[in-house]
């Protein structure tokens, strides 16, 4: 890799070498400029200071007294009435539990959702059925010191690479701190890869990210200390990242997953036109509540 | 989240001296397959099932259970009639992804046949690639 700048005598910037037009373009450079064209959101995009499950932490402070943690539900029953949710505590997963309420906004995955018995119609049931959930790998690594920055004059966003691992991504924030440094060292989704990396032991994903990164950063070698990874089809409460709507399934079944069905409501980013997005998510929250209030305001 | 279907290749790595100097990540590994593209190029079923259905249905087959669960393929009567697994391999069912796109007929029938003679699994009627055909939709 070449130096990130020159200096000249007098410290005037001397020209690098430019890259040669068929190395662009044999990089398939347009593909990974495809990311930034983008139509259905705003591409630009922003990080909660502390990173993405800011969101939900916030959230949690909100209304944690609301929530009970470790429960798996068994069931979802309704009638005319009302609403009953049999669940297991998974410290003591015998005794079957049960919560009641007029109304129910229900956001358990599909991938789960559609393993439990649900009194639902058949055109809902059947939309429950009908999305497969995408495989997705993100893998950490921390590092002694901040390289990129320091070896590199890399401030920040992503190495696109046609490596498996696809992207390095770097912090956007805590420039040129010395001391250690954590990177986004695999972001796999939409293909064969994010099977492959799933398959593996956690620590084999940690290796090979090393393997393959130190491909493009030499100083992976000398400067690892710790990873982590992360294989969506293995995280047990969603058993896969979202909900991979072919557009087939999505003219058959959106509408009726959306709809409320007697007094269930579903939501999450699987309800949503953004799947895999916490903005997804968001929004269909937003509508399912909206509608959900009307529905109860006219009844 | 867009797909995209280049030509695909083979990254086969071996077990490099920066593995091994990473004792920490995990221990140096066998060969690995990886495909560049949205299709796989692992060609027998035992590579596909390490690479592809093992992530799920994990390494010995027997399934795992979080909130929902991953069915055990071990001892499974369900593969009895290959047209029952071809038909998941090839179109998904549920959460399930459907891999009829993301594989060859020849890809499939290779894992279907290598899941009905393992894992406890000894169905002697071998599939082909032909019959995979005759499955998709």
């Amino acid at each position: 890799m070449a130096e990130p700048f020159h200096l000249g005598q007098g410290g005037q910037p001397l020209p690098g070498e430019p890259l040669a037009l068929s190395d662009i373009l044999k990089s398939r450079v347009w593909r990974y400029l495809l990311n930034f064209a983008n139509y259905n959101f705003q591409t630009t995009m922003f990080q909660p200071v502390g990173g993405m499950d800011m969101i939900g932490k916030a959230f949690a402070r909100e209304v944690g007294d609301l929530i009970r943690y470790n429960c798996k539900v068994t069931r979802i029953q309704q009638n005319d009435r009302g609403v009953t949710v049999s669940y297991v505590d998974t410290a003591s997963p015998a005794a079957v539990r049960q919560a009641q309420a007029d109304w129910c906004i229900c956001t358990i995955p599909l991938s789960i959702l559609s393993q439990l018995p649900v009194d639902v119609s058949a055109a809902v049931k059947s939309a429950i059925d009908a999305v497969p959930y995408a495989g997705s790998v993100k893998i950490g690594l921390q590092f002694k010191r901040r390289f990129w920055e320091e070896d590199e004059a890399i401030y920040g966003g992503i190495s696109y690479t046609d490596l498996p691992i696809r992207q390095i991504a770097y912090p956007n924030t805590g420039f040129n701190r010395s001391g250690r440094g954590v990177l986004l060292g695999a972001y796999i989704f939409d293909g064969a890869n994010a099977y492959e990396f799933t398959a593996m032991t956690p620590a084999e994903r940690v290796a090979r990210a090393i393997e393959f990164g130190a491909m493009i950063h030499p100083q992976y070698a000398a400067e690892y200390e710790n990873g982590i990874a992360v294989a969506w089809h293995r995280v047990p409460f969603a058993l896969g990242c979202s909900g991979d709507w072919s557009e087939e399934a999505r003219i058959t079944h959106y509408r009726n997953l959306c709809q409320i069905d007697g007094r269930i409501a579903l939501a999450g980013e699987h309800a949503s036109a953004l799947p895999a997005w916490q903005e997804g998510a968001i929004l269909s929250s937003l509508d399912a509540i909206t509608r959900l209030h009307d529905r109860v305001m006219r009844t | 989240m867009q797909q995209s279907r280049p030509s695909s290749r083979t990254w086969r790595l071996g077990a490099a001296a920066l593995l091994a100097s990473l004792s920490a990540a995990g221990s140096a590994q066998d060969d690995r397959t990886f495909s560049s593209g949205y299709r796989f190029v692992e060609m027998t079923g035992e590579e596909l099932f390490a690479n592809v259905c093992q992530g799920c249905h994990m390494r010995d087959a027997g399934g795992a259970i979080g909130a929902g669960s991953y069915p055990s393929l071990a001892d499974n009567r369900n593969l009895e009639a290959a047209g029952y697994p071809i038909s998941l391999v090839v179109n998904g069912r549920r959460g399930m992804p459907p891999f009829g796109d993301m594989m060859t007929d020849g890809q499939i029938a290779a894992v279907v046949n290598y899941l009905r003679t393992h894992f406890g699994n000894s169905y002697q009627d071998v599939v082909t690639a032909k019959d995979v055909r005759d499955a998709r939709r």
